[in-house]
């Protein structure tokens, strides 16, 4: 084995490096990676400090096939995304154990870097980031050591030029970064846990699943307008329509039809809203618009409910531009949808059904009809509440006429009934409603607890109407969004205008409004943002030849910069003139028959010419002292005391050595 | 091109490294060359891999490392053949050494730019895989020594030849490397061997170890300078103590006699190495006696003598006899 891959300094780096960058992945992973990995390097400590030997090739085997079945037999496969980074880890590890040569190390560090790119795979903030900027400084002074093995550099210096190359490779990546043609879509097919769960709204509604969201601070999506974004009150973000119920659960159309022309039979009133959409990953493929979207943004379709559908389920935080209209007219409604929009679970909900009937023979016009549903809720004592009482038998007719608290899928749910029993089509939308402006960036923010459900009813010439029963019962909840829930700072609550919550909420508009710059800029620099930024640059064709081109050649003027401040090296002032004072004096002993020796050191030039004149030895041991100290100390500083030492010793005129 | 054009042209990129150059030399970009090593392949394969998965999953941080890391690999290329660049390097001492010996090439490296330089590996060509590389550092303006045993085997006049100065510093991807090929040789010669009894009676008294025979008798000669080989026991350690040079005491003989060596003593030995094995042995046993020699080979004459100069001369004239000077 050769000394430098045994050396324990060598097993330091790789060690340190190895658990810094499996550290992330525990949380994800399953218990037992840890002490496996700890485990397989002790051992290896133990091999290199008390000289034990590596285990043979069968036993190391044996724990290879017992490592990667266990990973099997945990995860079910083997290349999914957990148990490949499982697998990965514990590889590394044991090749650690069995590391004999410089090649075994090297391949150990290349396989860190690798691990820190899987650790993108499940986060990419600016936190990880910044972490993962640590591991790949630290895995560089890894690679450091592997290639210097005279052990010449402290590890202070090791980080230091891993520092330093990475500084200097930072211009050269963001160039690169930026120019290099982005594709859309992938080569492979993604392993089926590419992405983890996420909350968000689901394509059914059983009364009580909004409220769990209610709960979560998380972003849904954060949107930009390019002029003034709409009241709170007005921003009914729409996700999934849910037409069917079976008594209990609601579930959106199973076959949705797709319009192909947003703006057929519409009549729009004033003027568009225009705004981007930056959506986190939900895993499901709707998208969320404001009311009724009238462009298409790529890769997404429009059903009949004027719902938004991307193509593929979203799984990346992706970036689409809508047009949306607020007030419109609707002329037509295909027969299906009308059928779809009276269906009543059969036999269920009696009382309801007759409390609406009996409306629907008091009022002759639908709309009045709405009006006396939404008097309903707010006469009678309905009240607001994120924990109401459960259901148990008839879930609407308990909730309409004995417990009367509920959330938003509560107040539309029992409404669809009551409408849909009256005769007018009605559905239920879910989606969020309100929404945050950050003041920093601009951006609304969504969240979670937005979530909200509501009702379209079909009211013929004027189309679908929306009507959102929960206004009637807590008003407050429409007008401010959904952030009455006091806020908890520290186990306290915190009234909204003391000074510490102003603060905090500064700090926090602050920090989510460089993440979102983070995701908009970084994360999601994808072709549209790319064409995007590279149009703002002044760039006329951006296409990838144009990209290729461009970055090649960004690239090579980078590397030729480089390559001038490597080669070219500013001479050092004071080492010139050392030289020259130098030579000076050796010229002046020289006339006198003292000629330095082609192979002699400056000290033992002055030493030999001191023993054999011991008359000039000061001056001749001041100037060689000086001229070291200078010259191989680079202490510029000594340099005039050398200047007028060599000068007075040169300059006087006598013979300066007495002949023998 | 003409040819002579087209060396022209070419030797503003190449320098002929076969033909020794006098020292110093100083390495100069064009002389040093620069490949990616094996481990620089497989890490541009594992870049290659980090893309095409960063690509699949549309991971912008995963391009960013990919972009990162390629970055560092031409960075490291600077870094790489810097290493070797603004390097100075100028003959040392060389001693003459007896056949079999390592003969031990003096260098002399300056570090002229201003950083430090790590992992510089020497390999000399014409005996590597037989000798090992010699591995490095020099801080920044400093000098070091660096010594190249070069195995000898035969008499004459050896070349210490090419060298290979070469570097993977500082992140292994890159393989920069330099030839150093001074004008620089020294004597071997030949090995001592053969009867250890000079011819006239006078009898070594460390017979047949085939060595330089160390200086006998109790009187004190004198001083002479110190040479690599020298024995320790000799250095006049007081002297070194009070930092002065390193002196080898000499101790001479009581008796003084002349012998003579004569190539036709020895001719009748089956081979002429042979024979000037046993003339060398005679004069190094003579030379430890203190007695005074005189040398006669067919084409050389040497009057009877003592002392280095003398050994030396009449050595040489062994090392280069039958050799064009």
């Amino acid at each position: 084995m050769k000394p430098d891959s045994s050396s324990t300094t060598t097993l330091h780096w790789l060690s340190l490096t190895l658990i810094l960058v499996s550290l992330p992945h525990l949380s994800q992973l399953s218990l037992w990676i840890l002490p496996v990995l700890l485990i397989l390097i002790g051992w290896r400590y133990l091999i290199v400090l008390k000289h034990w030997s590596i285990p043979n090739r069968w036993i190391r085997f044996f724990f290879f096939l017992i490592a990667s079945s266990t990973i099997f037999l945990t995860y079910l496969s083997l290349f999914g995304r957990n148990s490949g980074v499982a697998l990965l880890i514990v590889l590394t590890a044991l090749k650690i154990l069995e590391m004999a040569n410089r090649r075994d190390a090297l391949l150990i560090c290349f396989l860190t870097y690798f691990l820190v790119i899987t650790n993108f795979l499940y986060s990419q903030t600016i936190f990880t980031t910044l972490y993962m900027g640590i591991v790949v400084w630290i895995a560089t002074a890894t690679l450091i050591t592997l290639n210097d093995p005279n052990h010449s550099l402290t590890s202070r210096e090791k980080l230091n030029l891993s520092g330093r190359l990475l500084a200097q490779a930072l211009p050269l990546m963001i160039v690169i970064f930026i120019l290099f043609p982005r594709i859309s879509g992938s080569f492979w097919a993604l392993p089926k846990d590419a992405h983890g769960a996420l909350t968000g709204l689901s394509d059914h509604m059983s009364l009580g699943n909004l409220s769990e969201l209610s709960l979560s601070d998380e972003i849904a999506f954060r949107a930009k307008f390019t002029g003034d974004p709409p009241a709170p009150a007005q921003s009914y973000w729409r996700g999934p329509t849910l037409w069917l119920s079976d008594g209990w659960e609601w579930r959106s159309s199973s076959r949705p039809t797709y319009l192909q022309n947003p703006t057929a039979y519409l009549k729009t009133i004033g003027p568009p809203l225009n705004y981007s959409v930056t959506l986190e990953p939900h895993n499901q493929t709707w998208l969320f618009a404001l009311d009724l979207p009238i462009t298409i943004p790529h890769k997404a379709s429009l059903t009949t409910d004027y719902q938004l559908l991307a193509k593929q389920p979203v799984q990346q935080r992706i970036r689409y531009k809508v047009n949306s209209q607020l007030f419109y007219e609707l002329h037509h409604i295909t027969p299906r949808l009308r059928h779809q929009a009276l269906q009543l679970p059969a036999g269920k909900h009696p009382r309801a059904v007759n409390l609406a009937q009996h409306w629907a023979k008091l009022h002759t016009q639908p709309k009045d009809i709405v009006e006396q549903a939404l008097r309903y809720f707010n006469e009678q004592p309905f009240v607001y509440s994120y924990t109401p009482a459960p259901l148990r038998t008839d879930p609407i007719d308990e909730f309409l006429f004995e417990t009367r608290q509920g959330f938003c899928e509560h107040y539309s749910a029992a409404f669809t009934i009551l409408m849909r029993a009256a005769g007018i089509p009605t559905k239920i939308v879910t989606g969020y409603l309100g929404g945050t402006l950050n003041p920093i960036d601009g951006y609304m923010v969504i969240r979670q607890r937005d979530a909200h459900a509501w009702n379209e009813v079909w009211l013929t010439g004027r189309g679908w109407v929306r009507i959102d029963p929960t206004g009637a019962v807590a008003p407050e909840r429409i007008e401010r969004g959904n952030t009455l829930t006091p806020e908890t700072v520290l186990g306290m609550e915190w009234t909204s205008d003391s000074p510490f919550f102003k603060w905090g909420q500064q700090m926090r508009n602050s920090w989510e409004a460089l993440n979102n710059g983070w995701n908009q800029w970084v994360l999601n620099y994808d072709m549209t943002r790319q064409k995007e930024f590279l149009t703002w640059l002044g760039f006329k064709n951006v296409d990838w030849q144009n990209l290729m081109l461009t970055g090649m050649a960004t690239a090579a003027l980078l590397l030729i910069v480089m390559a001038i401040w490597t080669y070219w090296h500013p001479p050092k002032p004071h080492r010139e003139l050392v030289q020259q004072l130098y030579d000076q004096f050796c010229n002046h002993l020289a006339r006198q028959g003292l000629i330095r020796q082609a192979s002699e050191g400056p000290l033992a030039f002055a030493q030999r010419i001191s023993q054999k004149h011991p008359e000039i030895r000061d001056d001749i041991q001041t100037i060689t002292h000086l001229y070291i100290k200078i010259r191989y100390q680079s202490r510029p500083e000594a340099l005039p005391e050398l200047k007028t030492t060599v000068k007075s010793f040169c300059s006087s005129l006598q013979p300066i050595i007495t002949k023998k | 091109m003409t040819p002579s054009r087209y060396q022209a042209f070419w030797n503003l990129f190449y320098i002929d490294d076969n033909q020794p150059q006098p020292s110093p030399i100083l390495l100069v970009r064009k002389q040093v060359y620069i490949i990616p090593s094996k481990a620089g392949f497989f890490f541009g394969l594992v870049l290659l891999v980090m893309l095409l998965g960063a690509m699949n999953y549309n991971n912008s941080m995963g391009y960013a490392l990919s972009f990162l890391l390629a970055s560092l690999t031409l960075t490291s290329t600077f870094h790489t053949q810097r290493t070797l660049l603004g390097l100075k390097v100028s003959l040392g001492k060389v001693v003459p050494v007896f056949a079999g010996e390592n003969a031990h090439f003096q260098l002399w490296i300056d570090n002229r730019s201003q950083a430090a330089k790590h992992s510089l590996f020497w390999r000399h060509e014409n005996t590597y895989p037989h000798t090992t590389d010699i591995s490095i550092s020099i801080p920044t303006d400093q000098q070091l020594t660096l010594t190249i045993p070069v195995p000898t085997s035969q008499r004459g006049r050896i070349a210490l030849g090419k060298l290979r100065i070469y570097t993977h510093f500082p992140l292994g991807l890159f393989y920069a490397w330099s030839y150093i090929h001074l004008d620089t040789t020294t004597l071997v010669y030949p090995r001592p061997l053969g009867h250890p009894i000079l011819p006239g009676g006078h009898q070594s008294e460390n017979a047949g170890e085939g060595y330089p025979v160390e200086s006998k008798g109790d009187d004190f000669m004198g001083y002479r300078d110190y040479q690599l080989g020298d024995s320790p026991r000799h250095v006049d350690w007081k002297a070194v103590a009070r930092a002065q040079p390193w002196l080898i005491k000499q101790f001479g003989g009581l008796e003084i006699s002349t012998v003579w060596l004569d190539w036709e003593q020895v001719k009748h030995l089956n081979s002429i190495e042979a024979a000037l094995s046993q003339l060398c042995l005679w004069i190094l046993i003579a030379e430890g006696q203190g007695a005074l020699y005189g040398l006669t080979l067919p084409d050389q004459h040497f009057e009877p003598d003592i002392g280095e100069r003398h050994r030396e001369r009449c050595l040489q004239a062994l090392a280069l006899f039958g050799q064009n000077p």
